[in-house]
């Protein structure tokens, strides 16, 4: 018997001898496709037992997890494995009701895979919970695309990906866009993978009405209660190490894990990344829009206008460039150029760049023929940035606004930092969805 | 016990991947029970991490941190061994 899936836009094809029956469950109705096309795996399902060869090692270990009040609580019963050995992969699972042991089993860089389901008779089930999630795991690890605990939703064509730890609301949040009639890709597990260019979210079979969906990613939010609504841009290791913490990884295996961070950081340079705090009710759907609808360049652009107008102007400071001496969500005050007062290194300026501007640290100036140039430097950066001509200089920053107290311009600190380790805590695989039988939205 | 004369080397139990001026640190493990953080390096952290070879010891690394950034070789050596403290389960250390 031959049954074909196709998940995330992949065919996979669960093959059996013509006198075994494949029973599947009905999560996977809407994903069975029988229109046949080159599939991209084969698993050759036999309802026999097999076990991992002696030869094997044990390359990593997941016990069962039960959800509690009080957070994930480890039971100590084996739930899955892996081994390798052979230029194989060893997937070994252990069900309860009936209590089966189902191997699958992985030849290194083939498409073609070997399932034994463990079942006497002439029945297979060969997607039983949590197999099926670990064949998809295998499935996209192998080009580094993304599992990611997420929902996902289209609201006026754009996709938005919201993802975070258990219980941070990722299926409230996509209920709110539900019940607004905006399409909901998927409220629990995405794939997302890079199709010609652009990053695009897949839904996974999770749910008993679970149906393929897709769509392009613009924003990824990395969401959590709030008590209003507040989204603040990321950017770099910092946005990448939170996506990275929601996705569904195994780290046994360092070249999959550095496949997988390296489309995470991929990821994160492509599409727009937020922390979002949100309400649980429509004002978030209205403040995405707004907030969505609003180009930052229209900020941008207002200011240098005030500034050639000879205003002064306030802005609110969104990066760490110039950590200490401005930190993200202070409000800077920059004043127009006073002609007559020649710029000297150490004055911090706002620097037209990249239709928008920086602010950064004068650390050298230099006079040329017909004009000045100036050369600047965040604090907080190694590198300097490229020399610029002094008429680029769209102001001067006079006074930095924190809470409710006006600082003063210091001079610059050493420019060294001490080193810094973050951590960013997860809690990853552990979160298998498990017990909702039917999606809440849809 | 790690010291001045210690010779960092990058343990292969660990991913790393630059991002911009920062990096990632990802630990490998065997168990889902300890797949619980991953790590964010700063810039300095991570010009640290790329001075790590096996060969130069941490007096070695701590006077280019000093050559670097200016920064006073007493005050350099004080904040690189808290570092190393922090990041010792991603290295070896031998002494020469």
């Amino acid at each position: 018997m031959t049954l074909d899936l196709i998940i995330a836009g992949k065919r996979i094809r669960l093959q059996s001898e013509d006198d075994v029956n494949l029973r599947l469950d009905e999560r996977f109705t809407a994903f069975i496709d029988a229109s046949g096309g080159e599939p991209g795996l084969i698993i050759e399902v036999t309802p026999e037992k097999a076990i991992i060869p002696s030869e094997a090692v044990k390359v990593f270990d997941a016990q069962h997890v039960e959800e509690t009040p009080e957070g994930p609580g480890k039971s100590g019963e084996p739930f899955w494995e892996v081994a390798s050995g052979n230029n194989m992969t060893y997937v070994k699972v252990s069900l309860k009701d009936p209590v089966r042991y189902p191997l699958l089993i992985i030849p290194q860089g083939k498409m073609r895979w070997h399932l034994f389901t463990d079942e006497a008779g002439t029945e297979a089930d060969p997607m039983p919970y949590p197999l099926d999630g670990l064949i998809l795991y295998f499935l996209t690890a192998i080009n580094g695309e993304i599992m990611i605990h997420g929902s996902g939703v289209i609201c006026n064509g754009r996709g938005w990906v919201f993802t975070g730890r258990s219980g941070s609301g990722k299926t409230t949040i996509a209920g709110i866009f539900d019940r607004n009639g905006d399409r909901v890709v998927h409220d629990d597990r995405l794939i997302l993978m890079k199709h010609d260019g652009r990053w695009v979210m897949h839904s996974t079979p999770v749910y008993r009405n679970d149906e393929p969906r897709s769509s392009g990613v613009d924003h990824l939010w990395i969401i959590s209660h709030g008590r209003s609504n507040i989204s603040v841009p990321l950017s770099g290791a910092e946005a990448a190490g939170l996506i990275m913490a929601n996705c569904i990884q195994q780290n046994w295996d360092g070249d999959a894990t550095a496949r997988l961070v390296a489309s995470v950081a991929d990821l994160a340079s492509s599409v727009k990344v937020s922390r979002l705090q949100f309400l649980p009710d429509n004002s978030t759907r209205d403040y995405l829009m707004a907030r969505e609808n609003t180009p930052a360049e229209t900020a941008t652009a207002a200011a240098l206008f005030l500034l050639e107008e000879g205003k002064q102007v306030t802005v609110t400071a969104g990066g760490y460039s110039m950590w200490p001496t401005i930190k993200p969500g202070d409000r800077i005050i920059i004043a127009p150029l006073n002609p007559d007062k020649p710029l000297t290194a150490g004055k911090v300026v706002a620097v037209r760049r990249d239709g928008g501007f920086v602010v950064h640290r004068i650390t050298e100036t230099r006079k040329g023929k017909l004009s000045r140039f100036i050369k600047t430097r965040g604090d907080a950066s190694l590198i300097p940035d490229p020399w610029s001509i002094e008429m680029n200089v769209a102001g001067k920053v006079t006074e930095i606004i924190r809470g409710d107290k006006t600082l003063k311009i210091k001079r610059r600190r050493t420019p060294y930092i001490i080193a810094s380790l973050t951590v960013i805590i997860v809690k990853m695989w552990q979160r298998i969805t498990h017990g909702k039988a039917t999606s809440t939205v849809k | 016990m790690i010291s001045v004369s210690s010779i960092p080397s990058h343990s292969p139990r660990v991913v790393f991947r630059r991002i911009n001026d920062e990096c990632l640190l990802i630990p490998l493990t065997d168990n889902i029970a300890d797949m619980d953080s991953l790590y964010r390096l700063n810039e300095t952290g991570v010009f640290i991490w790329e001075l790590i070879d096996g060969k130069r010891d941490i007096r070695d690394i701590t006077a280019r941190m000093a050559e670097e950034f200016d920064v006073d070789q007493a005050e350099a050596e004080k904040d690189i061994m808290l570092f190393f403290e922090q990041v010792q389960e991603f290295l070896h250390f031998r002494e020469y």
